[in-house]
């Protein structure tokens, strides 16, 4: 007879997807037949029937609980997909990315959010977009400020760099002919930051919409 | 006579494995009979879904009970037919039994 926990991943998998009600007695099913089979099958094969039977029932649930997440990821993938197609129009994709200009706007953007609010109010509010469950008029009031930070911190940040593109443009630049890619370089940093403007602008409508539903449920 | 309210083959399985089981009809021991009696080996998944269902439509009804440690600490939940359900289930085996009065199965010359 072997002892060992059920997995926990597959345990940790099916409890974020299961709904609420659910997850209690349900997993503590699981974990007594579990307990059950290991008296008379082998270790490997226990986890196996676990995994089998977590694997099975997420699929069922998936679409029950977690559409808002499906919504979200579908809705991020159009405007990626948009971008995509947009950026094939105007004469190939290459010259849209440049790592430099993103890490210019995203990471201080993301330091500025936690410092003006806090790490877990942060991580609260992309729970809240992907879950779409919210517990209080209060935490829609900070996921919606979150949003609002991190998007005009971006944009802010974004047209900062953008400038000072210029500047080192007009201080370096001798020859008119460079003036086309520098500049284009420069105006990619305020390009990322409305990109980001706009999925914050979402993310934060969301949580108002979600809000909304807290409050007829309230009257 | 009210509304009659036909069930699923799984369901009446379901609700019988409840009745069967009386006062001790959760998670696993439904399971454990469904697979006992009838050789169905369903994820428990698909129970709880049929088992949701049902008590949406008033056929059963639940309540917590204990946690004990084989279970991680985590409490039963127990499911008993309601009064709408037995009436179903004999709703349902009426019907079942009109349909199959007077008819004769033959296996002459049908092949395994």
């Amino acid at each position: 007879m072997n002892s060992s926990p059920p997995p926990r991943i597959a345990e940790a998998i099916l409890a974020k997807i299961l709904p609420e009600t659910l997850r209690e007695p349900l997993l503590g099913d699981l974990e007594e037949e579990f307990r059950d089979l290991q008296q008379n099958r082998s270790a490997v094969n226990c986890q196996l029937w676990y995994w089998r039977q977590a694997l099975l029932t997420s699929f069922l649930y998936f679409n029950q609980t977690q559409k808002a997440l499906i919504m979200f990821v579908i809705s991020v993938l159009f405007f990626a997909l948009l971008t995509f197609f947009a950026m094939s129009l105007s004469g190939g994709v290459g010259m849209f990315f440049d790592i430099p200009s993103l890490i210019l706007t995203l990471p201080p953007a993301v330091v500025f959010a936690i410092a003006v609010t806090s790490a877990m109010h942060l991580k609260q509010a992309f729970s809240m977009v992907l879950s779409g469950h919210v517990e209080s008029l209060r935490q829609v009031k900070q996921g919606v400020h979150v949003f609002n930070v991190l998007g005009n911190s971006a944009m802010w940040l974004g047209g900062l760099m953008t400038l000072l593109g210029w500047v080192a443009m007009g201080s370096n630049m001798t020859d008119m002919q460079d003036f086309g890619p520098a500049f284009a370089v420069s105006i990619l940093t305020f390009m990322y930051a409305l990109g980001i403007k706009i999925l914050c602008y979402v993310a934060a409508e969301r949580i108002v919409f979600l809000g909304q539903g807290l409050i007829s449920n309230n009257e | 006579m009210g509304k009659s309210r036909f069930l699923g083959e799984f369901e009446q399985y379901v609700l019988l494995a409840i009745l069967r089981l009386s006062e001790q009809a959760y998670g696993t021991t439904i399971r454990q009979v469904l697979f006992d009696v009838i050789q169905r080996d369903v994820s428990i998944g698909a129970l709880y879904t049929t088992l949701t269902r049902l008590e949406e439509k008033g056929l059963i009804s639940s309540r917590l009970g204990e946690a004990t440690a084989e279970r991680g600490g985590r409490a039963k939940k127990y499911f008993v037919v309601t009064g709408e359900g037995k009436r179903a289930l004999n709703d349902t085996r009426r019907s079942l039994d009109a349909m199959w009065r007077d008819v004769k199965l033959s296996f002459v010359g049908v092949s395994k």
